[in-house]
């Protein structure tokens, strides 16, 4: 299953690089499709894998992202203007994300902060690719309105809904994810969205 | 071909740390446990004191040695602790300090050193302090586990601060890794 689930985050590389060289897709969206597709393949972890084929599948991404991004093969990972390790910090982030719900035996908190990963830090990406600039007071807006979107989805669920509560956390991470630097935010905000959910719902 | 080099040694440090945390989850032969993770040590001091001996230092080396830190100082230490004691206020203190960890790794890949009287120092505690972590939780008495806490809470404090310390020479270095196998081995054999 280790195998399988590389040769699925291989080919969501591959897909958002023919995006890129054939369909002229911006390099910046491109990485953002390729976050999506990540998180979704991630989910797939929790019922399937143990802790150490996940370990597994950890160490082996981030070893073929280092070489993509030494062999220049693959442009769209090379083409962000700034200074960041996100590519790195999102396996890290799904992995600590599934660590903590393999051992607080909650899958449903472990969905929530990979659709807060996808969703949320995607939306934010794409109001500041609007105004041409990193972080933006746009895509911060964005990010906050998504997450607290995915929170009523996911909180109805469980209890009557606080609204007080979604707006609160979302504030909190939305100000996490505007202030992470190296693209630490793709470790940040699934952990502290884990959390949060995690304890909201006790 | 220099270059080479260094990157197979941290391969190999890379493999034994993968290894170790295989042993950690499915077998847990202590004894094997020990060895990994010393090769693996010795393996991270001698690819960087060779990178910079033969003058093969390079980004894609860097990085690399970044990732394998991470692994072998963050995730081993924590995943080895939690299996000894998997309680929840251990698995909060150590998101903690996942994250303290990874703003301290990312200084360091962004030159984390000062010269101050022709010494170097580390900007904030050095992320290998935490391999402490591994021998003491080994000792499952209720005092061992609020030390654990207090070191995670300081560990967690002190790797992203701007606090100075003494980059570890050949010496120093060798003396921790004593310490190291020494808390190991007494827990062993007794």
């Amino acid at each position: 299953m280790v195998v399988v689930f590389l040769v699925a985050f291989f080919a969501v590389v591959l897909v958002s690089q023919i995006l890129v060289a054939r369909f002229k897709v911006n390099p910046e969206i491109s990485r953002k499709i390729s976050h999506i597709l990540s998180c979704l393949i991630a989910i797939g972890f929790y019922p399937i894998l143990n802790l150490w084929e996940v370990t597994l599948v950890g160490i082996l991404a981030c070893i073929l992202i280092l070489i993509l991004k030494k062999t220049k093969k693959i442009t769209y990972l090379n083409s962000s203007t700034r200074k960041t390790f996100g590519e790195y910090f999102l396996i890290l982030g799904i992995y600590w994300a599934f660590i903590l719900a393999s051992f607080l035996s909650n899958q449903i908190a472990y969905i929530f902060c990979l659709a807060v990963l996808a969703l949320a830090d995607t939306a934010a990406a794409f109001g500041g690719l609007i105004n041409k600039s990193n972080k933006t007071n746009f895509g911060s807006a964005l990010f906050f309105l998504v997450y607290v979107l995915i929170s009523l989805v996911a909180y109805n669920s469980f209890q009557q809904v606080n609204l007080l509560l979604l707006v609160s956390l979302g504030i909190i991470v939305t100000i996490v994810e505007r202030l992470s630097v190296f693209g630490l935010d793709n470790l940040l905000v699934p952990v502290i969205s884990f959390i949060s959910f995690y304890y909201s719902i006790k | 071909m220099r270059l080479l080099i260094v990157n197979v040694i941290t391969l190999l440090g890379f493999c034994c740390t993968a290894l170790s945390l295989y042993l950690i989850y499915n077998d847990f032969n202590l004894w094997l446990i020990l060895l990994l993770v010393n090769l693996a040590i010795i393996s991270d001091f001698a690819d960087g004191y060779l990178a910079r001996k033969i003058k093969a230092v390079s980004g894609f080396g860097k990085i690399f040695d970044l990732i394998h830190d991470f692994f072998l100082y963050l995730i081993l230490p924590v995943c080895f602790t939690l299996l000894q004691y998997p309680k929840t206020i251990l698995l909060i203190l150590f998101t903690g300090l996942i994250l303290s960890g990874s703003f301290r790794l990312i200084r360091f890949a962004s030159g984390g050193t000062v010269v101050h009287n022709q010494k170097t120092y580390w900007i904030g505690l050095p992320v290998i302090y935490n391999l402490t972590l591994i021998p003491l939780s080994l000792y499952t008495q209720e005092v061992i586990f609020y030390l654990i806490c207090i070191l995670v809470l300081i560990s967690s404090f002190l790797m992203p601060s701007r606090i100075r310390f003494l980059k570890l020479n050949l010496k120093s270095a060798l003396f921790l890794l004593i310490i190291f196998n020494f808390l190991f081995l007494t827990k062993l054999w007794l």
